[in-house]
């Protein structure tokens, strides 16, 4: 498949996992191109866990791999970043230190360090908070440092998992426009894992669906609306419904 | 779960075995080396000992009842701490007006290590059975006092509500919801306080005593038979064991339910 | 609207309600101010309101397990004035006894009030076949998953025999698919046995989903915003056109708090 002439950056090949005789990712494979938003759903207890734990290093997969820019995945090498459900900002540094820490980990020159700093806080709308400590902040500004600190390394691979599915449904609308615009700004490959197929249509170039364990892509679906989307919109509505269904009905 | 443990499986199940078979190859070099003259015996000579002691008395009788005679120390002062320790944690936990009263006492004493009422323990009782029950007494009435205590203190206020929008009076509250949700809390502290006897009635015996553990360790003192004193050490520690893995079995069997409180 | 006898006398109300706590720095938090509400016979009602704004002291304070500091609770036009068997709580951290049995959890309100154990065990294995659990009467809390053990909060809730059900965002511990199934469940179990509901959620879609009338709450301290009536035949369809047009509208009432 292309995809608007862009490159692929993420390759997923084969990924299997097994726990002992438990097979719980079943071959899977696919791609991801530069700066695309993907959106991955699938049904309660598909090894979703298992999945992005793998996806990560964090844990070895069984069989297959995962190549970035073509070379295999490494976290030494790639800038990998998360954005969790839980609030993951560290309570005893102030905005801006949480923020520099990644980079500083990363070893990056503290000029381009203070570059990127004043690029997301200014993007994120943080600029004046950058000495506040997370306790002083709004769960939303909270939000927004994590989205910032996640950016701001430049990553090779954002994976954001369920960061929404606890908000009231104001602030996520807010947050979901939010990080469609940074991620618009920053040119960043997204892979955004959800539960509510209703943000996925909403957020994603392309969905793909999980089956229940062992996982394996079912269906790959591309959502080629207009943004900012529209929730009533017949053609949104249809693509969502097609989701469900498959989700839903085995 | 899996059929075939690999090879650094099988061995690292067998670390534990591996660092206590090499204690005893130190010890017995260390022994047979005669680094320590003869105040270290080997491991074989402990087990002879050990043999021995099964069918020849020391003092008065022979190791069962020396077993025996500790256990029924220990026992009896466990019972006896129990008995009133956990009803007057229980009420301690649930009454604020018997909290307000007790708690202030157990504050003061709890810090007391029970050995340190050797003497007074003299004094009172003599030196015959009593003064070594009571020193048992004080090792295992603190924790189980302050377990069941502290069990009924921490129990979750939302099951208290759900049982009174169920319609539970004071009484049901109590004994349908409190002290069960404290079992769990209430069986550690028996560990605890059971544990603590029986490093009590050790101390107790070695002050003055005919028979017991204690005594046979003392008397392989004046002996001179580190033989002997090696032997009960280790039958302190056996007997510790055994004890803390038959009330943990007890506790299954009492709580069946998975332990969610963990102190 | 659909063909239910909803009656017009309102069997459960909230009159005037205020509840504030003294807050850790010595101020005082205002959580309800002047919360009016009133519930009609078999009436399935939303209590819908932001994270943190209160609505649990409210539904704590219906159920008479806390007080409110003016202003009161009338259930048949009788105030009330503590926990009562009449109104029935199901929890969010679903709150069963982890001791005892799905059987012992869901008689555990009729053992209290000394029925016998034949009779008692034979209700309940009623209400336990009526949420699904047959089979699991001798399993413990912990041998459930957490969509089950929320059917037993509901059970038990029943087994009481209450006029009113009274739940404290019931779902909102459980994953969105286990979700979707207990919407579908509870309205289900409501249609076999009917009483009236008292249903508090943060999740507009959850509101809309159940409610025959949705209470719209303000973020603290939390008052009556809106009341919306659902007259959507059952079952709803999350992507339906009205239903999402009474989202945006309700959506739309809701305080964004930045």
């Amino acid at each position: 498949m292309t995809n608007n002439g862009r490159k692929i950056k993420i390759q997923v090949q084969n990924l299997t996992k097994r726990f002992g005789d438990l097979l719980v990712l079943n071959n899977i494979s696919f791609n991801v191109y530069e700066g695309e938003f993907l959106c991955i759903v699938g049904p309660t207890g598909c090894g979703k866990t298992t999945f992005l734990n793998v996806l990560t290093k964090l844990h070895p997969a069984t069989e297959g791999d995962i190549y970035i820019d073509g070379e295999p995945a490494n976290p030494q090498k790639h800038n990998i970043s998360f954005v969790f459900q839980e609030p993951s900002t560290m309570p005893w540094l102030t905005v801006e230190q949480n923020i520099r820490y990644g980079l500083e980990v990363k070893k990056v020159p503290e000029e381009e360090i203070k570059k990127r700093l004043n690029q997301v806080m200014e993007l994120v709308g943080l600029k004046d908070f950058r000495n506040y400590y997370p306790r002083q902040l709004s769960a939303s500004m909270d939000q927004r440092v994590v989205i910032a600190r996640a950016f701001a390394i430049n990553p090779d691979l954002l994976l954001m998992d369920e960061p929404y599915s606890q908000l009231d449904i104001k602030l996520r609308y807010y947050l979901e426009d939010e990080v469609i615009r940074i991620w618009r700004e920053m040119k960043r490959t997204v892979i955004f894992v959800t539960h509510n197929i209703e943000e996925a249509v909403y957020l994603a170039e392309r969905i793909l669906i999980l089956t229940p364990k062992p996982a394996t892509i079912k269906k790959e679906i591309k959502v080629d609306l207009p943004r900012p989307r529209n929730f009533a919109d017949p053609e949104f509505v249809n693509i969502r419904n097609q989701v469900t269904e498959m989700i839903k009905w085995w | 779960m899996n059929a075939k443990a690999s090879p650094a499986e099988i061995f690292s199940r067998f670390l534990p075995l591996t660092s206590l078979l090499l204690i005893i190859i130190v010890w017995q070099f260390a022994a047979t080396g005669g680094y320590f003259g003869k105040s270290l015996p080997s491991p074989v000579a402990v087990v002879n000992q050990f043999v021995d002691m099964l069918a020849e008395p020391v003092g008065k009788t022979i190791l069962g009842g020396h077993i025996w005679a500790s256990m029924r120390r220990v026992l009896t002062a466990f019972a006896v701490a129990v008995l009133i320790g956990i009803p007057m944690g229980l009420l301690m936990g649930w009454n604020k007006k018997a909290e307000a009263i007790i708690k202030p006492i157990f504050e003061i004493f709890r810090p007391i290590p029970p050995i340190a009422w050797i003497p007074l323990a003299i004094l009172w009782f003599g030196i015959e059975e009593t003064p070594k029950v009571f020193i048992c007494f004080i090792g295992a009435f603190i924790p189980a006092v302050m377990n069941a205590y502290t069990g009924i203190r921490f129990t979750d206020p939302l099951l208290l509500d759900a049982a009174r929008s169920q319609g539970a009076n004071l009484r049901q509250l109590f004994k349908e919801v409190a002290v069960p949700s404290a079992l769990p809390a209430i069986f550690a502290g028996l560990q605890n306080g059971l544990s603590l006897c029986w490093m009590c009635v050790l101390a107790a015996e070695m002050v003055g005593a005919e028979e017991g553990v204690g005594y046979l360790i003392l008397r392989g003192m004046d002996m001179s038979n580190p033989a002997m004193i090696i032997t009960g050490m280790l039958i302190i520690g056996a007997v510790g064991a055994l004890i803390a893995v038959g009330l943990r079995y007890v506790e299954r069997w009492v709580c069946p339910w998975k332990r969610e409180i963990s102190m | 609207m659909e063909a239910r006898n909803i009656d017009v006398k309102s069997e459960i109300s909230c009159q005037h309600l205020y509840k504030s706590f003294p807050g850790m720095d010595g101020n005082v938090t205002e959580v309800l101010k002047d919360v009016n509400l009133s519930v009609a016979k078999n009436e399935f009602l939303v209590i819908l309101g932001p994270g943190q704004c209160g609505k649990t002291t409210l539904l704590n304070i219906m159920a008479g397990l806390d007080s409110s500091d003016s202003g009161e609770i009338l259930l048949n036009d009788v105030p009330v004035s503590g926990p009562n068997p009449n109104l029935g709580l199901v929890f969010q951290r679903m709150a069963l006894m982890p001791w005892k049995t799905v059987m012992g959890n869901v008689s555990m309100g009729l053992k209290f009030r000394g029925v016998s154990k034949k009779e008692r065990e034979e209700k309940a294995r009623y209400f336990i076949n009526l949420v699904g659990l047959s089979g699991f009467e001798k399993s413990y809390p912990y041998q459930l998953s957490g969509g089950m053990k929320q059917r037993v909060g509901i059970a038990r809730a029943y087994c009481s025999d209450p006029e009113v059900l009274l739940m404290d965002e019931p779902f909102g511990a459980l994953d969105a698919q286990t979700r979707y199934m207990m919407e579908e469940e509870i309205l289900r179990i409501w249609e076999k046995a009917k009483r009236t509901v008292v249903f508090v959620t943060n999740n507009i879609e959850e509101a809309i989903y159940l409610g025959d009338r949705i209470v719209l709450l303000s973020r603290c301290p939390a008052t009556v915003k809106a009341v919306y009536p659902i007259d959507l035949a059952r079952p709803r369809q999350f992507t339906d056109s009205r239903f999402l047009e009474v989202r945006q509208k309700i959506a739309d009432n809701t305080d964004l708090a930045l």
